[in-house]
């Protein structure tokens, strides 16, 4: 489903993914942990384009993204950001029905209908017609859910989804996460959720030095690291 | 004896009035040229706006990689010299040397002219309202495959234009003041009507009551400003 070829990134002198390689199967959720400055976010975001890899090509689907394509494509990818990035400026029903009505996918009736079962589905129905600032943190990201998940996405990336959470609010998101994940949906998660990894991700990606470092089943993983530096960022964040 | 004073200076009050306005119909001087202040400035602030507009697309565009280096240069280069000289010698100018053969309505060059100015600190007011839109703002409407046009005008635009509405109003205040230097290019604003009448009758009159219309139109434009500012601010209140 998702295909990583020698993918590199570069911001002028600075090296932040060196010929990363890997693919995704249809219905995998893959756990990628790493100290700050790994490349996760960047590796994400390269996916979806909103960061334009130096080198390297990644296949969707079989379709190479390029910047023709990548438009059409994102439909077919859902993100969900660290800090939700709602638009401030539309209530919540609108914010989940933009993007179908714009890009002219549904009717007015059906983007409705469709946003509101999304809503119920992350427990926000009530919210239909507020503004974004009203809501809490934990709301929030699940009403950016609701909305990457209006497009009918086949795969979601999620970058640090509960990072910029209190954190009595984590477990509303993971939950969502979660019922996705067990759903089928093909997920790639950056977070540092040891629990939601080891409950349910596939594959766990260990990166470290522009690429992926290591790679397992997170039980495996976690508990018996192969790398010397996989050992001692597990102590460090678990300290 | 006081009396008799007060009587003297109502009566020369009555008397001044009369001359200034009354006689000769003169407050309709005042009202065209009230008409013309605010036409001038209205069809100054559309110029102005558009562009304004066009030219903080063309910088924001460029800064975001688009290959325009060549209209990023003629957007410097214009905010350059209409913010690097006075506003006074660019209605000059464009009266007397621009259109100095041409015969158009004094209307259409001192709009023109004032629009003209406008434009660059619009164009500087509309860019930094669209920089002070998150970015996160743009990129989550990328996501979810939105164009750059389309996310532009649905999601970064509409939120630059509520951050810059004060911004925004006080230009255009600036701007209803600045057109009262019309009159050098023989051009019939309140301002020249009221030194018209001045120069007949030698009375602080006419030039009070010009300073009052002008504070009045003013104060007008801040209470619209508060009562828009206040409507805007529901998506941030809910």
């Amino acid at each position: 489903m998702i295909e990583v070829n020698g993918l590199t990134k570069h911001y002028g002198d600075l090296v932040v993914l060196e010929d990363v390689s890997f693919t995704v199967e249809k219905g995998e959720t893959i756990s990628i942990i790493g100290p700050s400055g790994s490349g996760k976010s960047t590796l994400l975001r390269c996916i979806n384009r909103l960061e334009t890899p130096t080198a390297g090509e990644i296949k969707i689907n079989g379709e190479v993204v390029t910047e023709k394509n990548v438009n059409r494509l994102r439909r077919s990818m859902g993100m969900v950001f660290q800090h939700f990035n709602l638009f401030n400026n539309l209530k919540v029903i609108d914010n989940i029905t933009l993007a179908p009505l714009t890009l002219k996918m549904m009717g007015k009736a059906e983007a409705e209908k469709n946003a509101m079962a999304l809503l119920e589905r992350v427990g926000l129905a009530e919210k239909r017609d507020v503004y974004p600032s009203t809501l809490s943190g934990g709301q929030k990201q699940r009403v950016a859910i609701a909305r990457a998940l209006a497009m009918g996405p086949d795969i979601m990336l999620f970058d640090e989804p509960t990072s910029a959470l209190d954190p009595e609010m984590v477990g509303e998101v993971l939950d969502v996460m979660r019922q996705l994940s067990d759903a089928g949906m093909t997920m790639l998660v950056v977070s540092h959720e040891m629990g939601f990894a080891k409950a349910a991700a596939n594959r766990m990606f260990f990166m470290d030095d522009k690429k992926i470092l290591e790679e397992g089943e997170p039980s495996v993983l976690l508990t018996n690291p192969k790398e010397e530096r996989t050992k001692l960022f597990l102590q460090s964040v678990r300290r | 004896m006081v009396g008799v004073y007060m009587s003297a200076w109502f009566s020369d009050l009555a008397d001044q009035f009369y001359r200034n306005f009354i006689f000769e119909d003169r407050y309709r001087w005042l009202l065209q040229g009230l008409a013309n202040t605010l036409q001038m400035t209205l069809f100054a602030g559309m110029i102005g706006i558009l562009i304004g507009l066009v030219l903080s697309l063309i910088r924001v565009l460029h800064k975001s990689g688009a290959k325009i280096g060549f209209l990023n240069a003629f957007a410097n280069a214009y905010i350059t010299v209409i913010r690097g000289t006075p506003v006074m010698v660019q209605i000059l100018i464009i009266n007397f040397v621009i259109f100095a053969s041409i015969p158009v309505s004094k209307l259409l060059v001192a709009s023109l002219a004032f629009g003209i100015n406008s434009g660059a600190y619009v164009a500087e007011i509309f860019r930094a309202g669209i920089n002070s839109v998150d970015a996160g703002q743009a990129e989550a409407a990328r996501s979810l495959g939105l164009s750059y046009g389309q996310s532009m005008r649905l999601i970064v635009l509409p939120q630059a234009v509520k951050n810059v509405l004060p911004a925004m109003f006080n230009e255009f205040i600036t701007l209803l003041k600045e057109t009262s230097i019309a009159g050098y290019i023989a051009f019939t604003d309140l301002t020249r009507a009221g030194n018209n009448i001045r120069t007949l009758t030698f009375s602080a009159m006419p030039l009070l009551l010009v300073a009052l219309i002008y504070l009045i139109i003013v104060m007008f434009m801040t209470f619209i400003l508060r009562r828009l500012e206040r409507r805007l601010a529901s998506s941030d209140r809910g």
